[in-house]
């Protein structure tokens, strides 16, 4: 089978993500946990991380652990990782951790197969709750792509969830995206964009919100909530919080969608009732559907839904969507 | 059967068979012993007397003594046992049974707190989430007062330095105005005054002359006049020359004036620039300030891109080969969003709109 050419990347809050297809038809995915630690430099400390298979990369006078190694030392350590992103975006204030996120983004990518090998990144859609600038962040990974030799291309988050999540759909219905940093949110129609919108309320709230009830650091927070927490039926006190939490953030967010869609023009209006499909690592808390439809029947909503349900692959859809982009464009850039 | 004797005879009768003499004969046994019955009976009875009192002899009476009450002693403990053995069971079971129930009020009772937590639990969410609803309008509304304050400060300020600014600059510019003019009237009135007094002597000395008569050649009044217009031409020259340099300083007040009206108007800059950061920095907080009119998005631009991308970091991650999982097959999605975009099927949507 000869090789589809065009690579996905994930370019996420807590989690970089890559995905290409290899020689026997298969989805390649490489995440990378898209956070970095401060840690001692000196040339005993660099040789034991080597020996230890653990990444760590020199800045000036400072040395980073990178990835989920960092993830861990910050929970074994309770330091505070350094995250270059917030909220979806690249921060101007972090634009100096753009060399190692370039570092972190080559390491999953991989070399362009071909010269300009077309590369599709996820990029958030406009928030609804914040005044960030999409356009400075696109600015900057367009030129960390081309740095490593691909043809960058962005596409919105929401939409590459309905590329990977509603094929059988005909590419029609809502993704959602339930990210670290924000909620994003795409309705499609036949594979079209209608709408897309993000908000900045999401697992990193919840964590920095459980935080601060527990008296704890928010990646030990986030560290309790990824073991695997029953959200209908919370068994600790770490647990309870993240549960009433969780339920506080399902709400807003459902009803900001309800909001943007009631105030929305020119939206597709939809015959049949479409499925609303979540994505992502916050949706991946037991029983967050359970959850989302408890909150969904309590609301009106204005768009028919035939149901709410959870993606096959939760944490790779955005990734798996932005290939499926880069496939159809390299295909339509040959044909 | 200990009490029944034993039955000789019917022991024989039954053990033995019945022949003739004639019988015996043809077996060729022509003799026979004869036991009678009672001589059997005597025999078995010291047979087992015998057997009996070897048998007990093996002990000696202390030994036999001994024997039973230890025997005794066992069956004493054998038989406690038992009984305390009975009384465990019993105990067990009653134990079981009270431990059930207690087992049942426990749970009865968490069952009880339970429900009691949750309803706590939600009743405080809910207080929790009147509260905060009510905490969040508060801050919205502080947000938003404290947005046009901080907007409304920064503006005065602004505004009061930019008045200060120029109010001082005016006061300035007047003043070195005035400087120059004084000094020109000053050099204007030295001027008029010898010119003055130069014309007077003039006018005296030709009065001399004329009084004087003839008595003045010609020549002689020539030079004095002459004279007196050199010193003339001298005086002017002088006067041009301070007229001079009262321009030149004049146009060093006008690049001091520019370059303070410049710093003053970077500071009005930097204010105003400061004023849209705390704005913006106020909505990622959760305020509902829109972005100005105009506003013009914050780029990177080409040479930080560069200085930002360019030059290798030293890491060891280069090195290490980054593992991959394979997660199923992207199916058939590439074919048909090819056909649903070649087949028209995405520009349909247009007219389907509302
Ligand atoms: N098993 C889990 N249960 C609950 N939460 C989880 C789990 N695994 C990961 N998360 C949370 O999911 C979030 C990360 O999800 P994801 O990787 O989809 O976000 P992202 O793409 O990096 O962020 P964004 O799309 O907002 O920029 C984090 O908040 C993380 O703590
Ligand atoms: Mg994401």
């Amino acid at each position: 089978m000869a090789i589809q050419h065009g690579k996905g990347l994930d370019v996420g809050t807590c989690n970089l993500v890559a995905a290409e297809q290899n020689d026997k038809g298969e989805i390649e995915l490489r995440p990378k946990r898209n956070v970095f630690i401060d840690v001692p430099i000196d040339a005993y400390t660099k040789n034991m991380l080597t020996r230890l298979n653990v990444p760590y990369v020199v800045q000036g006078k400072k040395m980073y652990v990178l990835g989920d190694h960092a993830f861990e030392l910050a929970n074994v350590l309770n330091k505070n990782t350094r995250r270059p992103m917030k909220d979806g975006l690249i921060s101007p204030k972090e634009q100096d951790a753009l060399p190692v996120m370039k570092l972190l983004i080559g390491s999953i990518l991989g070399q362009p197969r071909v010269p300009n090998e077309v590369c599709f990144y996820s990029v958030p859609g406009d928030p609804v709750d914040s005044d960030l600038s999409v356009a400075y962040h696109r600015d900057l990974f367009d030129a960390v792509l081309k740095s490593l030799g691909y043809k960058p291309s962005h596409i919105l988050e929401g939409h590459a969830v309905t590329f990977a999540e509603l094929e059988e759909e005909d590419f029609t219905g809502i993704g959602v995206s339930c990210g670290g940093g924000m909620f994003n949110i795409c309705v499609a129609y036949k594979s079209m964009p209608a709408l897309s919108f993000s908000t900045s309320r999401s697992g990193d709230w919840v964590d920095n919100n459980v935080a601060n009830v527990l008296g704890i650091k928010p990646a030990k927070a986030a560290l309790i909530k990824e073991k695997g927490v029953d959200l209908m039926k919370p068994k600790t006190r770490e647990e309870d919080a993240i549960a009433i939490y969780y339920r506080n953030l399902i709400k807003y967010n459902l009803s900001s969608i309800c909001e943007r869609f009631r105030a929305a023009e020119n939206m597709p209006s939809f015959t049949e009732p479409v499925s609303m499909v979540f994505t992502g690592g916050t949706s991946m808390a037991g029983n967050f559907i359970e959850l989302v439809r408890a909150v969904f029947k309590e609301l009106d909503f204005p768009i028919p839904v035939k149901e709410c349900r959870m993606a096959k692959d939760p944490f790779n859809a955005t990734a798996k969507g932005a290939l499926v982009a880069a496939q159809l464009e390299t295909s339509s850039q040959t044909a | 059967m200990a009490d029944q004797p034993f039955d000789v005879r019917r022991a024989i009768e039954q053990s033995s068979s019945k022949s003739t003499l004639q019988e015996l004969a043809k077996k060729g046994i022509h003799r026979v012993k004869v036991l009678d019955e009672q001589m059997i009976n005597k025999l078995i009875g010291e047979a087992v007397e015998r057997i009996l009192s070897t048998k007990t002899n093996l002990l000696s009476t202390d030994d036999r003594q001994k024997l039973i009450d230890a025997s005794r002693k066992e069956l004493d403990r054998l038989v406690r046992d038992h009984q305390s053995t009975k009384d465990q069971a019993e105990l067990m079971t009653k134990d079981k049974q009270s431990l059930v129930s207690e087992v049942e009020n426990l749970q009865d009772q968490l069952k009880t707190t339970r429900k009691l937590g949750d309803d706590t639990a939600k009743q405080r969410y809910e207080d929790g989430k009147a509260i905060m609803k009510s905490e969040v309008e508060d801050m919205k509304r502080k947000m938003s007062s404290m947005e046009e304050d901080i907007s409304k400060r920064v503006r005065r300020e602004v505004e009061l330095e930019y008045q200060a600014k120029s109010a001082g600059l005016q006061a300035s510019i007047e003043q070195l105005k005035g400087d120059g003019s004084r000094r020109e009237n000053e050099v204007r009135d030295q001027y008029d005054r010898r010119e003055k007094d130069l014309r007077e002597e003039l006018s005296r000395r030709e009065q001399d002359i004329v009084a004087r008569g003839a008595s003045m050649k010609e020549a002689e009044l020539r030079t004095t006049l002459d004279q007196m217009q050199h010193k003339n031409m001298e005086m002017a020259e002088k006067h041009a020359d301070q007229l001079e340099e009262l321009k030149k300083s004049d146009d060093k007040v006008l690049t001091t004036l520019s370059e303070l009206f410049n710093k003053a108007i970077e500071g009005v800059n930097k204010k105003l620039g400061d004023l849209r950061l705390r704005s913006i920095a106020g909505v990622a907080a959760g305020g509902s300030m829109g972005r100005v009119e105009g506003d013009v998005d914050f780029r990177p631009s080409q040479a930080t891109l560069d200085s930002l991308i360019t030059g290798e970091l030293e890491s060891n991650l280069k090195g290490m080969q980054v593992e991959a999982k394979t997660g199923g097959k992207i199916g058939n999605a590439l074919d048909r969003l090819k056909a649903m975009r070649s087949g028209g099927g995405g520009e349909t949507k247009k007219e389907e709109k509302k």
